[in-house]
């Protein structure tokens, strides 16, 4: 029994430390691209962030990613992520501030499901913030993993909340600046129409990222201050699209679209 | 000694069947008690209404363990003596945050077309009930976050049973949850006030002349009372088996003008704060009148305190009269009353007052 037993034991050691070898500690599995935060003290726990003369705590800090594709020889091929308890094949949430605390309650990173081969010959990777219509807006009790998170329900628009930033001054607790953006204005008697008429602001936002072969496994910047550029957090309880064409969500939405919130790092 | 070992045997397997049986014993399917000129309402597909998932919604209605701190039933807001509606004149959360809303009554809700003071978004009663449960801006039940406590608590023998008899299935889950507290809500039908005995009953003394008087009043166009609050559920936001057809009128009844262009509040814009069109300004749904005089304080707001000051207000036109408003309905146009008028119209109101609902809708014992 007792070599019956080494036998299995160490063989299963050795597989598993080779196993580790060649995926090295801490190193990324095929697909992955990592996230990291700058503008933030991330050795903070809680996260801060200098804005001005303010410190702001990062209360909460997280989005849906969706339909992830690259572009090959000049066309665009969508891609899937790959299945776990932070993707469904077609979204993925990031979820940055519980990574401190509870690591295994936050997650920085995306995982494509693509051979390497194929992510070196990428000369763009897309991808868009938010989630599809049908994913938003189904019942997230019954959906899976990340679409069940119940933090990033919206439910009074009947749907996620595709970016979530929650702030608060580290000198007044009581003074809190939120920024919720998701699809809104949406009517839930869609039959009549394509779902896309059914919001009268979508709100998902495209990103579009060169790559290079030389260049394929590099990880994403995301500046949080960027995010909220131009905007004074000390003006407003935030932007959680009660009017969407008003400040601060009209600047922060620009934001969105026009600042490099998201580069190669 | 054969014969016995097979009588135990059969015995076993009897118990074993019997055991079986009573395990897949399908859900009761629930029995409308409606009256004859009522049509049931519209189901949805993927939550029928049994007997069983009704028990368990009653059960979960009133109990404190649904909210995130332990302290707030849905029970807190939908009071079962005021019809299912609130004193107060805007809800508080279970964190001790101001809602900016008086709670609705939840009367004949499985007939309304659309749900809360104003939203054109949420097509069932199960989209609806998400957000108390779930909001965190403000904190309402608190449940977000605390899922998994709430869960623990309901893992009693007692809430097992009910989880298991509505659905198959003793741990509960917040699918369920919300689903039984829909088939609750949807049961809560009130259709036996005395104004239904006289309307529909031809039972001619069932009101009394000053009611009948109000009555009349209440269906004339001199105060166009009727063309909102009309209909089965007297009020135009109705949904049923024999009218399928989604009417979903939202009304600015000028009880705000902010700014001479019949600008609400921006701390609640009605219908537009989800629409996002300015056509929408200060457009809310009109309430079932059914146990109205229950309901005080009136309004989406609770800024009016009797049915008496309701009647002025619409008798006034509205508030703000003297100046322009593009969004006020053509129906608030005011009217002139007699004292007499006024009390009539108020009494009829009152005969809207269904007793054998209240009677029947009692707090339960909390499992």
């Amino acid at each position: 029994m007792k070599n019956v037993a080494r036998f299995t034991v160490i063989p299963a050691l050795l597989f598993a430390l080779l196993g580790c070898a060649e995926l090295g500690f801490g190193e990324r599995e095929p697909g992955e691209i990592p996230f990291s935060l700058t503008g933030v003290e991330t050795a903070a726990c809680p996260m801060q962030m200098k804005i001005g003369e303010s410190k702001w705590r990062v209360d909460y800090f997280g989005m849906y990613i969706s339909n992830p594709a690259i572009r090959v020889d000049g066309k665009w091929h969508s891609v899937k992520f790959k299945q776990t308890k932070w993707q469904t094949p077609t979204s993925a949430l990031l979820k940055f501030h519980t990574l401190c605390r509870n690591p295994e309650e936050g997650n920085d990173s995306i995982v494509l499901d693509v051979s390497e081969k194929l992510l070196k010959l990428s000369t763009n990777l897309r991808f868009t913030v938010g989630l599809p219509f049908d994913e938003n807006h189904a019942n997230p009790l019954t959906q899976v993993s990340p679409l069940n998170d119940s933090s990033m329900f919206w439910s009074w628009q009947n749907g996620h909340k595709f970016l979530r930033l929650d702030l608060s001054n580290t000198a007044d607790v009581d003074k809190s600046w939120s920024y919720h953006l998701g699809s809104i204005g949406c009517e839930s008697d869609a039959a009549v129409r394509s779902p896309e008429q059914a919001c009268a602001f979508t709100n998902r936002v495209e990103v579009i990222l060169p790559m290079s072969q030389l260049d394929y496994d590099l990880g994403l910047a995301l500046s949080v201050p960027t995010i909220t550029a131009q905007v004074n957090l000390n003006d407003s309880k935030g932007c959680m699209f009660e009017s969407p064409e008003a400040q601060p969500c009209r600047q922060l939405l620009k934001n969105l679209l026009v600042r490099p919130w998201l580069t190669w790092d | 000694m054969v014969n016995v070992g097979l009588a135990v045997k059969r015995t076993v397997y009897l118990a074993f069947t019997c055991l079986l049986c009573a395990c897949s014993k399908p859900p009761t399917p629930y029995s409308w008690d409606l009256p004859h000129n009522v049509p049931p309402p519209v189901m949805p597909h993927d939550n029928p209404i049994t007997v069983e998932s009704v028990e368990l919604g009653k059960a979960l209605f009133f109990d404190t363990a649904l909210s995130g701190n332990h302290t707030t039933s849905c029970s807190s807001c939908h009071d079962p003596a005021l019809a299912f509606a609130e004193a107060n004149k805007v809800s508080v959360g279970a964190h001790g945050d101001s809602l900016n809303r008086n709670a609705l009554a939840l009367v004949n809700v499985a007939y309304n077309a659309t749900f809360t003071w104003a939203h054109n978004g949420l097509a069932t009663i199960e989209e609806q009930i998400m957000i108390p449960l779930f909001n965190e801006h403000p904190v309402e039940m608190g449940v977000t976050g605390n899922e998994e406590r709430i869960l623990k608590r309901l893992r009693s023998p007692a809430y097992k049973q009910l989880f298991n008899a509505a659905y198959g299935d003793d741990m509960p889950s917040m699918d369920h949850i919300v689903k039984a507290l829909a088939s609750y809500v949807r049961s809560l039908t009130s259709f036996n006030s005395a104004f239904d005995k006289y309307a529909y009953g031809g039972d001619d003394k069932a009101l009394t002349t000053q009611q009948v008087k109000g009555l009349n009043l209440f269906f004339s166009e001199r105060t166009e009372c009727f063309h909102c609050h009309g209909g089965i559920n007297l009020t135009q936001s109705t949904i049923h088996a024999a009218q399928p057809l989604v009417l979903r009128p939202f009304h600015n009844t000028g009880l705000y003008n902010e700014d001479g262009e019949g600008g609400y509040p921006l701390i609640d814009t009605g219908l537009m704060s989800v629409t996002h069109n300015p056509e929408d300004m200060g457009k809310f749904r009109a309430p079932t009148l059914r146990n109205i005089a229950l309901t005080a304080p009136y309004m989406h707001d609770g800024s009016i305190a009797s049915l008496e000051e309701v009647v002025d207000f619409y008798a006034r036109g509205g508030n703000h009269r003297e100046m322009k408003n593009r969004h006020r309905s053509p129906f608030v146009k005011g009217f002139v009353l007699t004292a007499e008028e006024r009390t009539a119209l108020v009494a009829f109101l009152e005969s809207l007052t269904d007793t054998e609902f209240v009677e029947k809708h009692k707090k339960p014992t909390i499992l």
